[in-house]
């Protein structure tokens, strides 16, 4: 092989020169996009991580809410089972108006309708003073059972004129459909 | 590039009659024009500022040149000051109580500067160099407006540094034409420091002011006047070789080497340092073993500042990624538990119909003597009534109220019949209530006073009757 001219060998060395300088600016600018890419998820992130501390104090505040309104209905719905709550809330009902001073007539339970999210409809017929009957009204709800007065009637009772007739249809909610409805819109 | 920003230092010997400079890439010797005041003359001045602007050649533009100037003995005061022990921070307040007390004028009037010579820590020893101020000033005002940016030290003190060193006492002859500097040092410290005339007994009296057994000889008139001779005939006498050239002495060596390898020497200062240190272009002097050291620093912050986000990013996002995902799924269980909750309870409260409202407003508007015989009453707000009342005035009474209680959209009187040979009317009334957001804003229902009422009426009732008699 014979010996290179100085020529040549400048000619060699400028382009060894020319392609380092070419390799290091392309193989610096991939490493430029690929670590600029990795702050901007990163950026994104840290971004994201900020959005849920904001609702993570939003549902701090719905924790809340739902606490307070469990103590007012005196309900906790994760301790409801649809097996047995419209048994449970017939039966509540009954030893509520007993316990009242109402005395129990006629009960009858139907099914209710599932597009309209009940499990079952009470009608129950009673006679008591009007204390008693005006009392068991106000419990009702509070009976620990999702429980909706869907329409009343009140009547005077005839043969003894300190007494009236109760008759209401209760609304016995089915809770589980509030699992798999998508949350309202505003 | 970098002697481009940061020019290399000059050294510069000042003497009575002469002004040395020496740079790396040669020298200058100027003479001096002193006034009768031993200050130097105007042309003088005008010379040296001329001379050495040329020599330098520095753009307007650059950095001030940095320059360690070593000043002759002439009018240098050398004490050797015993200092108490006290703390690095307040030394410099008790040197200047010192110089107050051991020298003529004030610290503020002098140009002064020290150097341990001690090192035990019970009793400290230091040296104390002072000129008066004015002196530096002299020189400092020529030398700056050549664009020169000054540190004084005493030439004696730089002539030491190419002293080969020997452990014994020693003295530096300083020869020049018509005065010598005889400096003594022991332990590598001067310890004191005399102005001799050149005459032929100088020998004499330089063995007569100084102590030491070896005696080292510089200056260009070492040579002629014979001294030399004189005094190795008497003792050990040393000739301190400097090169030849312009702006080569003893001193200027002394000075280059103290700079060089790093050597202080102590600066003669007219003021106090400040706390508050004015730029000095010296900082960007890139040479200095300090300056680079901050050099570095500055580089290693700069270069942290621009890494670290993009490592943060780099080193933190998978374990962001981590949390993010697990407290995503947390979140998600949280709301599948609490979502529906809320929106059943919302819709428990929102449902349930204000019966107990409608009772207690047709209650509080029915007349006494009044007779209910029915009320119906549905979840959408339909309202049936039918009751009988003593006439048609109670009727229209009844109708009244309930409209002025702000609770019903309208009410309807559906029949109204009177019976009982007109003792009574049997009245048959729809009404329906408002929607929930028009029911609102209303107060309905019985105010603290009457629910204290109804209680005690209740408790009175369930009494048992021999006990209400004794009530009553």
């Amino acid at each position: 092989m014979r010996a290179l001219s100085p020529s040549e060998k400048r000619t060699i060395r400028y382009a060894t020169i020319g392609i380092l300088i070419y390799l290091a600016l392309f193989g610096g600018f991939k490493l430029w996009k690929f670590i600029a890419h990795r702050r901007a998820d990163y950026l994104h992130m840290v971004a994201e991580a900020r959005q849920l501390k904001i609702e993570t104090g939003l549902d701090a505040d719905k924790a809340i809410v739902v606490k307070k309104m469990m103590t007012e209905f005196q309900l906790d719905p994760a301790r409801l089972s649809t097996n047995s709550v419209v048994a449970d809330a017939s039966a509540a009902i009954q030893k509520a108006a007993t316990s009242g001073g109402v005395k129990p007539g006629a009960i009858r339970e139907s099914p209710g309708r599932a597009s309209a999210k009940e499990l079952a409809t009470i009608d129950f017929e009673g006679s008591g003073p009007v204390a008693a009957v005006i009392s068991l009204l106000h419990r009702l709800p509070l009976l620990g059972y999702p429980l909706v007065i869907d329409s009343l009637q009140i009547t005077a009772d005839a043969a003894r004129p300190d007494q009236i007739k109760l008759s209401v249809k209760i609304i016995v909610l089915n809770f589980e459909s509030w699992k798999t409805t998508e949350a309202p819109h505003a | 590039m970098r002697e481009f920003f940061n020019p290399p230092p000059v050294f510069i010997e000042i003497n009575p009659a002469s002004l040395r400079v020496l740079r790396e890439s040669g020298g200058l010797e100027l003479p001096l024009q002193r006034a009768a005041d031993g200050k130097l003359t105007a042309a003088c001045r005008k010379e040296l500022i001329s001379a050495l602007q040329n020599f330098l050649g520095r753009k307007n533009w650059q950095p001030r040149v940095r320059a360690i100037c070593g000043i002759s003995a002439h009018g240098v005061s050398l004490r050797t000051i015993a200092l108490p022990a006290v703390a690095g921070g307040e030394l410099e307040s008790v040197l200047r109580l010192q110089i107050e007390k051991e020298f003529p004028l004030s610290p503020d009037e002098l140009a002064w500067g020290w150097r341990e010579c001690s090192n035990d820590p019970a009793r400290r020893e230091v040296i104390v160099a002072a000129v008066r101020k004015e002196v530096i000033e002299d020189y400092a005002a020529v030398l700056s407006e050549a664009g020169l940016n000054l540190e004084f030290t005493l030439s004696a003190f730089a002539r030491e540094l190419i002293c080969p060193s020997p452990n014994e006492p020693h003295a530096i002859l300083e020869m020049g034409r018509n005065h010598a500097e005889l400096v003594s040092i022991e332990n590598g410290v001067a310890t004191s420091l005399k102005i001799l005339p050149v005459n032929e007994n100088l020998a004499d009296a330089a063995l007569k002011n100084s102590p030491a057994k070896i005696i080292f000889v510089s200056g260009d008139a070492a040579a002629q006047s014979g001294v030399l001779e004189k005094l190795s005939a008497r003792m050990d006498c040393r000739r301190l070789e400097v090169p030849a050239g312009d702006g080569f002495s003893a001193a200027t060596i002394g000075l280059k080497k103290s700079v060089s390898e790093n050597i202080p020497l102590p600066r003669l200062q007219s003021k106090p340092q400040s706390s508050k240190t004015p730029f000095s272009f010296s900082w960007t002097d890139f040479t200095r073993g300090e300056n680079r050291r901050w050099l570095t620093r500055a580089a290693v912050l700069l270069v942290l500042l621009l890494v670290l986000p993009y490592a943060e990013a780099l080193l933190l996002k998978p374990l962001l990624g981590l949390k993010l995902a697990s407290f995503k799924k947390q979140r998600q269980q949280f709301a599948s538990v609490v979502e529906p909750e809320l929106r059943f309870l919302q819709s428990l409260k929102q449902t349930q119909p204000p019966y107990l409202d409608v009772i207690y407003l047709f209650s509080q508007s029915a007349a006494p003597g009044s007779h209910l015989d029915s009320l119906t009453i549905n979840q959408h707000g339909d309202i049936a009534i039918k009751a009988a009342m003593q006439n048609a005035q109670q009727v229209t009474d009844f109708r009244a109220k309930l409209i002025a209680s702000g609770f019903f959209a309208n009410i309807t009187v559906e029949e109204q019949t009177p019976i009982q040979n007109q003792q009574r009317v049997s009245v048959r009334m729809s009404a329906q209530w408002k929607p929930s957001a028009g029911r609102a804003a209303l107060k309905i229902g019985p105010s603290p006073e009457e629910i204290g009422k109804a209680n005690s009426k209740t408790n009175a009732a369930a009494a048992p009757p021999a006990e209400r008699n004794t009530k009553s």
